[in-house]
């Protein structure tokens, strides 16, 4: 094994670069510029949807943690949760179409759509 | 019969560092500095970096399964076990393909870069799959960049501890 840095780690380097590029291109592409219109929570086999113009707080019990889900503002934001590293609450709001919140622990995605498909019992 | 003992002492050994590196990094996280979840230093890598080139390529793998499972059990979750054993495969596999395929060609910051590449591929898959949600994908646009930086950083501290005179002395 060399010390210095040779042409197959430069080639590493390059392929790694153009990996996140590609990830990145890929998703900018797919993500559209349109305005977001739903809130889509999946957790566990359960999967809701709210229209993003609600103004209200939704409770989940997912994997033995709860959280709250917060819609205000055309913004999404999990306002609490009982998770030990509370990810989900650092990440913050999110606005944007294809942006999603993730809660490993309850097994639990906050992510906008463009779709405008809500529950019948959401409105 | 010495020589394995010395094996012996320096897998347990440089398993204490990647527990005690890994619960350090769980709490002074990357995080503080990058806004990303779960962006980690991935320092532990060095200790099972140190191992695979240092002691044998099993004793690598044995380290790192070790330190996987034993920091679900003292400080970790169910859930997180089965995310950090995926990544930690990956990266095995990565150091696997570094010492075979490209032997002699590539360099410890090299091999050092895909392992932290990979582990972040394994990581993200793991999450993609157990969610069902491909949106995760996205988060390796920016991880990936990230370990480019840990893995060189690794690197450098790996191919320093193997010039050493102390793990000189382990190999035959």
């Amino acid at each position: 094994m060399k010390i210095r840095l040779t042409k197959a780690d430069i080639v590493i380097y390059i392929s790694v670069v153009l990996l996140s590029l590609v990830i990145l291109g890929f998703f900018t592409l797919s993500f559209k510029k349109e305005e977001p219109e739903s809130v889509k929570i999946k957790y566990g086999e359960t999967e809701v949807t709210y229209p993003i113009s609600d103004e209200r707080k939704i409770e989940i019990n997912s994997n033995g943690i709860s959280l709250t889900v917060k819609i205000e503002n055309e913004k999404v934001c999990v306002a609490d949760s009982s998770c030990p590293d509370k990810c989900c609450v650092k990440k913050g709001e999110i606005s944007e179409c294809g942006e999603s919140i993730v809660c490993l622990p309850a097994r639990c995605t906050v992510t906008l759509t463009g779709e405008g498909e809500f529950d019948a019992n959401a409105g | 019969m010495q020589m394995r003992v010395k094996m012996l002492c320096t897998d347990a050994m440089l398993l204490c560092c990647a527990l005690l590196i890994s619960y350090v990094e769980s709490i002074v996280s990357l995080e503080l500095m990058i806004p990303v979840p779960g962006i980690r230093l991935g320092f532990a890598n060095i200790a099972i970096m140190t191992a695979f080139f240092g002691v044998g390529r099993l004793h690598g793998g044995a380290v790192s399964f070790c330190r996987v499972f034993f920091s679900a059990l003292i400080f970790g979750s169910v859930t997180s076990f089965w995310f950090s054993l995926c990544g930690a495969l990956c990266a095995y596999l990565g150091l696997l393909f570094c010492d075979t395929v490209l032997k002699g060609k590539v360099s410890y910051i090299g091999t050092s870069v895909l392992c932290a590449a990979m582990h972040c591929v394994g990581q993200i898959g793991a999450c993609a799959v157990i969610l069902g949600n491909i949106g995760i994908v996205y988060y390796l646009a920016i991880m990936l960049p990230v370990s480019l930086i840990t893995g060189t950083l690794n690197g450098i501290a790996v191919a320093r501890i193997l010039k050493s005179k102390m793990m000189v002395k382990l190999k035959r």
